[in-house]
């Protein structure tokens, strides 16, 4: 035993000669790989797994775009992307987890993010721990730069703000006949308390229309019974629901069932993914949704992108696999213009983006966030259609009074 | 005896008009009851008399539905079970309740630690582990004091419960049954134990089926049937009432001396072995066409070989009884033969069937049944559900037939078929688990120890059944730690000293033996009653 | 470990000394992987002081560590106290809810019990959802920066340390007897004069207080929190885990555990869809084959050995 205490003590004393700095990277990095890692979170599992499997696809989607090109050129000689995805299950604790490990574990010399802010968050923290530049791709802006000034993470998608005033500016434009007042129902989440409680209201006043009631609710509750006859009651043309999708089904269904059928339905964010669409069936008809992408936009490599997604999964489109393309992209771009993996030179090459994708043109402001322009969707027929702004490509609005009389089965 | 007691002080207890019922049944019915400071309390009654309702409600596991409660003048019939024990009440299980997985010294430790001292602070903690030694020594329980004390055998656990209530040191001691099951020499060191406590503690309450036990420590005794008291005076003179003898003791004893001597109860140091004489068929060991065939079989527990070489047999319809002292190893060697316990050596043969290795459910599948110490009844299922639970899947369509055959044999149980299992008393809740074993209608039967905790008058008819049981023609081996009652029902025996068997043969042959009582006794007590 | 020579009592502060050396030696992923085992380790003791102690099984570790987390991100952006004040809060108010919840709990027995600690880390999840002052389902975002990877080493060390020796000297004192008296038979324990009442009292907060100290720990490693991951059933579970796989009652069981399922989560890092089934049928394994926890093996071949 003896022996054996001083053999510890002597350790300790080394330890303590040999680096009076604790180490802040790890010495395996060193070993030449021949693949650039790029370490992904997203939610492929838990309540946001609809989002991660999107992400997923665009993510890979854009790395086996980069590969099948040959790679990237850094240092002068060509190297293939090897990406490596970890599940964050939807937890807060799991994405940053990831990202600690992604960065120590397999070095992977830059990050893309996970979905809606509490995760996107979580992540980036956790990123600018690490020094490592991370691109997310589904986070709204403001929530996102409410968190802090950023140095590493970086986030393209909409302004919440403008999401907010596009149904506004859609009835205008599209000449759409109500009483100009207005229901709103609202989760008291994240962006639903923002968009619910602050900006509808405040768009409303702007363009001269009148909230008659304004209803919150906590975002797991699953009977809006109470909240349906109450906005039913309030003799409103217009109802803006802003929830997540298990709630917007149940929402839409109980407003059925209440026989509500106002004549302008805007279901913000829940309404968006297809499964909305699945679970509600003809009762989806109608439903406005804002977006930020529509296979149908101009933009360079929209159809196209598309067109692969569709061909590869045999589902329909969702405007996800455009921003999660895109934040890959501009990540494997910057990575390509900085021909370096020095972190530090790739997060200058990132905030330096300035290019025109599927998804629209990016470019970052000072407070590390990229504006999407926004788009009104409509659900007809089992589809999205966009119906603003007004383009050759844009369908007529349905009223969902309209879309309840032609299906006789509601 | 106990010293009279002041005439001056309060009593210890005064019970009035306390009243508890469950369900439709009162089992506490009314009960004016008063312990005098200092003396010690008997009360017998016969099972399902309401005796541990009676400690459970003075220690305050349970609260009365009427009545109060005064301890030393002072009123505490709404205090809680843990107050009350800070006030210096302290009581003992029937049915032994050790912290099971604490060592025995720790069990002794928190006791002493919650000692009464006349105020409500716990010990100092510096004489605690001195008086733990001290009560191991007394209570023989030194050599396990650093085993769990849910490893301990039944009759080691009643030790371990009366050494926690000596080291809980309470102003009133409720002793729920401790003497049940002890051998002449054990009962003769508990009763010495109890008159020390009485000498230290002060006041006792002593619930007992065994009267000798009664005797030695009690001035006075209370008899309680049906709730009630049905009497309270001097010891001798409620014994020798014609009332309590014919509810209690069953009729046959309402006199001593003009009992049969085989119909004796089980009174523990009056009984001589050679006064008891039985015409028993011999039926010579035939091992070749034995039911059941235990060859030199070795058991070891932790290093320690329990059993050593035992060899013994049972023929078809033989009732064989299994005797000695505890710690013999006569419940290891039944737990070995129903396959509870593995073979370190040797073998088992039942019908022909090897049995070493199978476990319990085959053994009880080839025609076993195994009715153990402690009662293991289902406490939420009713009496029928009890039974019904025991029949083995194929027999489900007999369950009439069955149940009808049980019920004869029992008809207290069909009396209360509905009831739930642990509503009765011990003596019935042990028919239960006797009935129970019948069910799978077996080809041997096991015993062990089910006289334990029962009024003799609840002896008496388990005695009858069985020996309607044998009757029936169904094979049985008894462990029985009475060597009388032991011998009045089997056709063979054999008794089991340190792990080996060290007499066999009828019931004639070891009555007469010169070993017998050198080794039933221990050769210690043997010497030391020579002295 | 009854009685120790006293070489051996050196050893445990000699090998926390060496603990807190290597930082200086490994680099950032083992310094992560040192944090993770450490803050579990610190909800395994806590959880086996109260559960295998004191029989009282809890599956409410999300409910504490949510609230130290919340207590720290609060009190540090709200207050701005020190680092130190911060944890002191959470455990504070870990203690706090713990005391107030035991009047409910305690009146539930057995599963009882268990099925009302489930509920609390839920109910306090709505709570906070609904909360909008303390940011409702968004969350708060600390202000603070967020420590280095070597600091929450240092801090996790320090507490699991603090854990280790709360835990071993709550054993070792009279507490602990009746804690074990509670647990293995309450009826009786009462019958003794035990307060039972005040005894799990006592392990249900000196528990809180720990998972609510690591629950502060994980709000400065994330530098955001909100009610989802706070107050997530991931604690739980993998607090029970644990000290399952280590076993259960015993004083190395919690490391043990820890340090199994941790090189567990990290060799099936890479293939997260087998992860918690491989996890799942471990801990299934372990309940069927060494049902007191994978200590009671190695304790019993070295008995034998």
């Amino acid at each position: 035993m003896r022996s054996n205490l001083k053999l510890a003590l002597l350790l300790a004393a080394c330890s303590t000669f040999c680096a009076c700095q604790p180490k802040t990277a790890d010495s395996g990095a060193t070993t030449a790989p021949s693949d650039i890692v790029i370490g992904a979170t997203i939610p492929l599992s838990g309540a946001l797994a609809g989002f991660g499997s999107f992400q997923k696809w665009g993510y890979e989607h854009a790395v086996a775009e980069i590969n099948a090109a040959g790679g990237l050129r850094i240092e002068g000689t060509m190297r293939k992307v090897r990406l490596v995805i970890r599940d964050d299950r939807t937890d807060a604790n799991v994405a940053a987890a990831n990202i600690d490990s992604l960065v120590s574990a397999e070095h992977a010399v830059a990050l893309l993010g996970s979905c809606t802010p509490p995760l996107v968050i979580a992540a980036s923290l956790a990123a600018e721990r690490n020094a490592t530049p991370i691109v997310s791709g589904c986070a709204p802006l403001m929530s996102f730069r409410a968190a802090k000034q950023w140095q590493w993470a970086w986030d393209l998608f909409f302004n919440e703000p403008e999401l907010a005033e596009a149904p506004f500016k859609a009835w205008r434009d599209l000449n759409v006949a109500s009483n100009h007042r207005i229901v709103i129902m609202h989760d008291n989440g994240a962006d639903g308390t923002v968009v619910g409680e602050q900006l509808w209201p405040a768009m409303a006043a702007r363009y001269g229309y009148t909230v008659v009631a304004n209803l919150e609710f906590p975002t797991d509750t699953t009977d809006f019974n109470a909240s349906v006859q109450q906005a039913h009651r309030a003799g409103a043309d217009i109802l803006m629901v802003d929830a997540v999708t298990p709630q917007m089904v149940s929402i839409r269904k109980q407003l059925a069932s209440a026989g509500y059928t106002p004549k302008v339905l805007v279901m913000e964010k829940g309404a968006e993914p297809t499964q909305f669409a699945e679970a509600v069936g003809p009762l989806a008809d109608g439903v406005i949704v804002g977006g930020y992408w529509d296979a149908s936009f101009s933009h360079a490599g929209a159809a196209e992108l598309a067109a692969a997604y569709s061909a590869e999964t045999q589902h329909s489109v969702s405007q996800h696999i455009a921003d999660s393309y895109t934040a890959a992209r501009v990540l494997l771009d910057a990575i390509g213009s900085a021909g370096t993996l020095d972190k530090l030179k790739l997060n200058t090459a990132i905030a330096a983006t300035d290019r025109v994708y599927p998804v629209g043109s990016v470019k970052f402001a000072a407070d590390h966030t990229a504006a999407l322009s926004i788009a009104e969707l409509q659900w007809q027929s089992g589809q999205t259609r966009l119906i603003w702004p007004l383009s050759p490509h844009s369908a007529a609005f349905l009223s969902p009074a309209a879309a309840s009389a032609a299906a006789p089965g509601h | 005896m106990a010293e009279p007691a002041p005439v001056a002080a309060a009593p210890a207890l005064q019970v009035r008009s306390l009243s508890k019922r469950f369900g439709g049944v009162a089992a506490i019915d009314a009960l004016d009851l008063e312990v005098r400071a200092g003396e010690a309390l008997g009360v017998i009654g016969p099972n399902g008399a309401g005796k541990s309702t009676l400690v459970n409600l003075i220690s305050g596991a349970l609260l009365p539905d009427a009545g109060a409660l005064l301890l030393h003048g002072e009123e505490i019939t709404t205090l809680r079970a843990d107050a009350r024990a800070r006030l210096g009440i302290g009581r003992t299980y029937q049915i032994p309740r050790p912290f099971a997985r604490m060592s025995v010294r720790e069990n002794l430790a928190l006791a002493a630690r919650h000692a009464y001292t006349g105020t409500e602070s716990p010990q100092a903690p510096q004489p605690i582990a001195g008086r733990c030694e001290q009560i191991l020594e007394r209570t023989g329980l030194a050599d396990v004091a650093d085993t769990a004390a849910g490893e301990l055998p039944l009759l080691r656990r009643k030790r371990l419960e009366l050494a926690r209530a000596l080291a809980l040191r309470p102003r009133l001691l409720l002793l729920d049954e401790i003497g049940a099951g002890l051998i002449e020499t054990e009962t003769r060191a508990l009763i010495k134990l109890i008159i020390e406590l009485h000498r230290e503690i002060g006041t006792i309450v002593l619930i007992e089926h065994v009267m000798d036990v009664i005797t030695a420590c009690c001035e006075r005794t209370a008899v309680l049937a049906s709730g009630k008291l049905l009497c309270v005076g001097a010891t001798r003179a409620v014994l020798a009432d014609a009332q309590v003898a014919a509810v209690y003791l069953g009729t046959s004893e309402a006199t001593q001396d003009a009992a049969p001597a085989d119909r004796a109860p089980p009174r523990v140091s009056q009984s001589t072995p050679g006064a008891v004489s039985r015409p028993a068929p011999h039926s010579a060991p035939a091992p070749a066409s034995a039911l059941l065939a235990v060859r030199a079989i070795e058991v070891h527990y932790g290093g320690v070989r329990v059993l050593r070489k035992v060899s013994i047999n049972v023929q078809h319809g033989e009732c064989v009884a299994l005797l000695g002292a505890n710690g013999a190893g006569k419940t290891t060697l039944a737990r070995a033969i129903s396959g509870a316990v593995p073979l370190a050596g040797g073998a088992i043969e039942f019908a022909g069937v090897a049995l070493a290795g199978l476990a319990p459910e085959r053994v009880t599948a080839l025609g076993i049944a195994h009715c153990m110490e402690g009662r293991r009844i289902f406490s939420s299922l009713t009496v029928e559900d009890n039974l019904l639970l025991a029949l083995p899947r194929m027999a489900q369509r007999a369950a009439a037939e069955r149940l009808h055959r049980v019920y004869q044999m029992f008809p207290a149980l069909y009396e209360r078929r509905d009831r739930v299992g642990t509503a009765m008393s011990g003596g019935q809740q042990q028919m239960l688990a006797i009935a129970r074993a019948l069910m799978s209608q077996p080809r041997l039967l096991i015993f062990d120890e089910i006289s334990l905790g029962l009024a003799p008058i609840a002896v008496e008819s388990l005695y009858q059944s069985l020996a309607g049981i044998r009757a029936a023609g169904v094979a049985m081996l008894i462990v029985e730690q009475n060597i009388q009652r032991g011998l009045q029902l089997a056709d063979r025996a054999y008794v089991l000293a340190h792990g080996e068997v060290r007499l066999s043969g009828t019931p004639g042959e070891i009555r007469n033996s010169q070993e017998l009582r050198a080794l039933y006794v221990g050769e210690d007590a043997a010497t030391q009653d020579a002295t | 470990m009854r009685r120790l020579p006293h070489w051996q009592l050196l050893r445990l502060p000699l090998l926390v000394a060496l603990l807190y050396g290597l930082p200086f030696v490994l680099g950032p992923y083992w310094q992560q992987l040192g944090f993770r085992a450490l803050q579990l380790l610190t909800l395994a003791i806590a959880w086996n002081v109260l559960a295998a102690y004191c029989g009282q099984v809890s599956l409410g570790t999300g409910a504490f560590v949510g609230l130290g987390a919340y207590a720290v991100a609060l009190s540090g952006n709200r207050l701005d106290l020190a680092l130190p004040l911060q944890l002191a809060t959470a455990g504070l108010v870990a203690a706090g809810f713990a005391a107030l919840a035991s009047v409910a709990l305690f009146r539930l027995r057995g599963l009882y019990f268990t099925v009302g600690t489930l509920a609390l880390a839920e109910a306090l999840r709505i709570l906070m959802v609904n909360l909008g002052t303390f940011g409702g389902a968004s969350g708060i975002v600390l202000h603070a920066a967020t420590p280095a990877f070597h600091q929450l080493y240092w801090l996790a060390l320090t507490l699991a340390a603090f854990a280790a020796l709360l835990a071993e000297l709550l054993l070792r004192s009279p507490l602990a007897l009746a804690m074990r008296a509670v647990r293995d038979d309450e009826e009786v324990a009462l019958q003794m004069g035990v307060r039972s009442f005040r005894v799990k009292l006592g392990a249900l907060v000196l528990s809180a207080v720990l998972m609510g100290l690591a629950g502060g720990l994980q709000a400065l490693k994330l530098g955001v929190i909100e009610p989802y991951g706070a107050f997530g059933m991931s604690w739980t579970i993998d607090t029970v885990a644990v000290a399952i796989i280590g076993g259960l009652g015993t004083r190395i069981g919690p490391l043990l555990g820890t340090l199994v399922y941790v090189a567990l989560g990290e060799v099936l890092r890479n293939l997260p869809e087998l992860h918690a089934a491989v996890a799942g049928v471990f801990l299934l394994l372990t309940i069927r084959f060494a049902p007191r926890g994978l200590w009671s093996l190695i304790a019993r071949k070295s008995a034998h050995g």
